[in-house]
């Protein structure tokens, strides 16, 4: 019964650290306050009902998992939904270029506040721009501070795969936020 | 990697942070809401998932219906009249081989009375 107790503690202190992180990477796959808020609560729901059980440190890597399922899910829905509305569709070209719209502003000397605000503005379009897996894992291995292995394990992929989507979300953000640096 | 690379990561790393602490209360409330309508759900877990409490009960309860299918079960050894019940074929040749060789004793009385009738016959 304390075991119970403990864990259900425990579990729920997991869930209120994680949830603000989750939320903001389903908001950056999906760029839509509402779904993404969806996917993480059939996220939690599944992590409970699941995966409680299981030994806290793996809680993570599973929240995750079930995380990029549920956004793959989503995509899939998506893909479907946009043969339909051809026209609202967007190339990834399209949505990497749509971030020249937004240029850094130049004009004197920005005080520290609004140089983070600039930034976080920029840093939003520049990881919406990129192509979900190079988004995905970086903000794994980035924010996440998850391991190569386990970053390949809830994205399923390899690890080589992992190391490229990085190294090349990795330039895509400097090339995009070289100026605001 | 490289050390810039490093100080970029961290300054991302700290903007995302940022952009979590500075989330509109109704995205956090929504949040916690869900959060806990999620642990709610966890009765349901527990009565399948608690394996402190739960297996151990449910493998003894089934453990016991085993013993007892077991125990009460009908011995798979039947006795030659419980088989002549069941199967007619036994019944049929228990009823044609009734009384045929194999038994001393009836060749003893056979012997006994055909004697006896024979002497009664030359008496007679």
């Amino acid at each position: 019964m304390r075991h119970d107790r403990d864990n259900s503690r425990d579990i729920q202190a997991f869930l209120a650290g994680i949830e603000g992180h989750a939320f903001r990477i389903a908001q950056f796959a999906t760029g839509n306050r509402d779904d993404a808020l969806e996917l993480v609560q059939d996220t939690m729901m599944k992590l409970v009902q699941n995966y409680a059980g299981r030994s806290a440190d793996e809680w993570k890597p599973l929240f995750y998992s079930v995380l990029q399922s549920r956004i793959r899910d989503w995509q899939r829905r998506q893909t479907v939904r946009n043969r339909f509305r051809t026209w609202f569709a967007r190339h990834e070209d399209d949505e990497e270029d749509a971030l020249e719209q937004y240029p850094a502003d130049e004009s004197g000397e920005p005080s520290a506040c609004l140089q983070n605000d600039q930034f976080m503005t920029r840093l939003d379009q520049a990881l919406s721009a990129l192509p979900y897996r190079q988004q995905q894992v970086f903000l794994l291995r980035v924010w996440e501070d998850m391991d190569i292995a386990q970053t390949a394990a809830v994205m399923q992929c390899s690890e080589s795969s992992v190391k490229t989507h990085h190294a090349r979300a990795l330039q895509k953000l400097r090339e995009k936020l070289e100026e605001l640096r | 990697m490289k050390s810039g690379d490093n100080t970029f990561e961290r300054r991302i790393k700290t903007a995302l942070d940022g952009s979590v602490a500075t989330l509109d209360a109704g995205t956090r409330n929504r949040l916690a809401a869900m959060r806990g309508e999620a642990l709610e759900s966890k009765p349901f877990l527990a009565r399948w998932l608690a394996f402190g409490h739960g297996i151990p009960a449910t493998a003894f309860a089934a453990c016991a219906v085993l013993v007892a299918a077991v125990v009460f079960s009908p011995s798979p050894h039947h006795t030659p009249d419980q088989l002549a019940l069941t199967d007619p074929e036994v019944a049929l040749e228990l009823l044609s081989n009734e009384g045929e060789p194999g038994d001393p004793d009836f060749y003893v009385w056979l012997d006994a009375t055909l004697s006896e009738e024979e002497d009664s016959n030359h008496a007679g």
